[in-house]
């Protein structure tokens, strides 16, 4: 009934301070049942009108109810399991390629990218994880740059790579260059979610930390690549582009900032689902 | 000035800038509601409490950082507290708005029918 009554991102605190209380002074002091009557009491002084009104909007919109249950780590760790596979499977399934029609995966990505705002509601669990998300926004621009540089260094030839994308036994995975830095990517996205989720329990934090930290890396990596083309360096490519031309996002890759900050909600939740199994494991762990 | 500080927002916000108890200053939750009690001296509730740290974070008075939890309180976090510039400005124009009220006053006060 507490956690119903408190806003999502007091949740744990809140009743982490009670069952501090509870256990280090009430229960010394005042023995079991008047500890349990104590506890009552402190959950009564949450009791606002305010606040059931909405608790009750909450028991549906936020799945309160499924929050409370969320102890159990196996819950997280089972959803966390079949939303990697199914992402692996549709991976797979379209060798490497983008698994859905790129409607589906905007309205996929700003579903759960609104849901995860929804459920933080706060900026305050935010802000102590913004480190995070700029460490893993570093190291997201810095794969983009070395990806970049394989590509200005030993360039591809463009319509040899457009014409092997064209054959019926494409696939992404024979081509490491491609895919080894979308994974290295998806790797740092996922582990953004996984520690962020870890530290707050909360899944949604998981998501806005790894959707943080794609922004500031992609957004970093536009502006190098912009930079880089206003500089006289570099050789030209056969199609004579740009030296910089990626022969995918074009010459300035604005779009890969939308495009990865979509890709980052999904691998964010995946990340942070497994990041609240950790932090309910560990909790278990502390009280057993 | 903006609107002046209640007398327990006063409270909390002291709390923040000078904790006398041993887990005030550590100022988290836990320790704010105790330091709260310890300067009133008497009972306060803890939903009070926290509906006042969340009001005053809300204002831009105060803000919050997360800490890892732990094994006593099962590895929940801590949500601890720190006193913003804007909440130091509020404490002073509180004092200086109680300080004009009672102006001229001769004290104790006495009460004349």
């Amino acid at each position: 009934m507490l956690r119903a009554l408190l806003e999502p991102r007091n949740r744990d605190t809140v009743t982490g301070d009670l069952l501090e209380e509870y256990r280090e002074v009430v229960v010394p002091e005042r023995g079991s049942f008047g500890a349990k009557i104590w506890y009552i009491g402190q959950v009564a002084s949450f009791v606002t009108t305010v606040r059931l009104v909405k608790a009750s909007i909450g028991w549906f919109t936020e799945g309160a109810m499924f929050d409370r249950r969320a102890g159990k780590s196996w819950i997280w760790l089972v959803a966390g399991g079949l939303a990697l596979v199914a992402l692996l499977g549709a991976l797979v399934q379209s060798r490497f390629g983008p698994p859905v029609p790129i409607g589906v995966f905007v309205i996929v990505s700003v579903l759960i990218g609104l849901f995860a705002a929804i459920s933080s509601r706060s900026g305050g669990d935010f802000r102590s994880l913004w480190r995070v998300a700029l460490v893993c926004g570093i190291l997201v621009t810095a794969v983009l740059v070395i990806r970049l540089l394989f590509e200005v260094l030993d360039p591809v030839d463009p319509v040899e790579r457009f014409l092997a994308q064209a054959r019926d036994d494409y696939s992404e995975f024979n081509y490491p260059r491609r895919w080894i830095p979308a994974a290295a990517v998806a790797l740092i996205l996922m582990g953004g979610g996984v520690y962020a989720a870890w530290r707050t329990a909360r899944v949604g934090i998981g998501t806005l930390t790894a959707l943080t930290a794609s922004v500031f890396g992609s957004a970093a990596y536009v502006a190098l690549v912009t930079l880089g083309n206003t500089l006289p360096l570099g050789p030209q490519d056969p199609l004579g582009n740009t030296p910089y031309d990626l022969q995918f996002f074009g010459n300035v890759p604005t779009m890969l900032v939308p495009i990865l900050a979509g890709f980052s909600t999904v691998l964010g939740t995946v990340g942070a689902l497994f990041g609240r199994a950790l932090s309910y494991l560990q909790a278990e762990a502390a009280h057993n | 000035m903006a609107d002046v500080l209640g007398a327990f927002e006063q409270a909390v916000l002291l709390s923040l800038v000078r904790p006398v108890t041993a887990l005030g200053k550590e100022a988290y939750g836990r320790g704010v509601l105790t330091e709260v009690r310890h300067r009133l001296g008497r009972e306060v509730s803890a939903g009070a409490v926290y509906a006042t740290l969340d009001r005053l974070e809300q204002k831009g008075l105060i803000s919050s950082e997360l800490e890892a939890g732990t094994a006593v309180r099962a590895g929940r976090p801590r949500r601890c507290y720190a006193i913003a510039a804007a909440g130091v400005r509020a404490l002073n124009d509180a004092k200086a708005a109680s300080a004009r009220l009672y102006a001229g006053m001769r004290w104790p006060l006495r009460h004349t029918p």
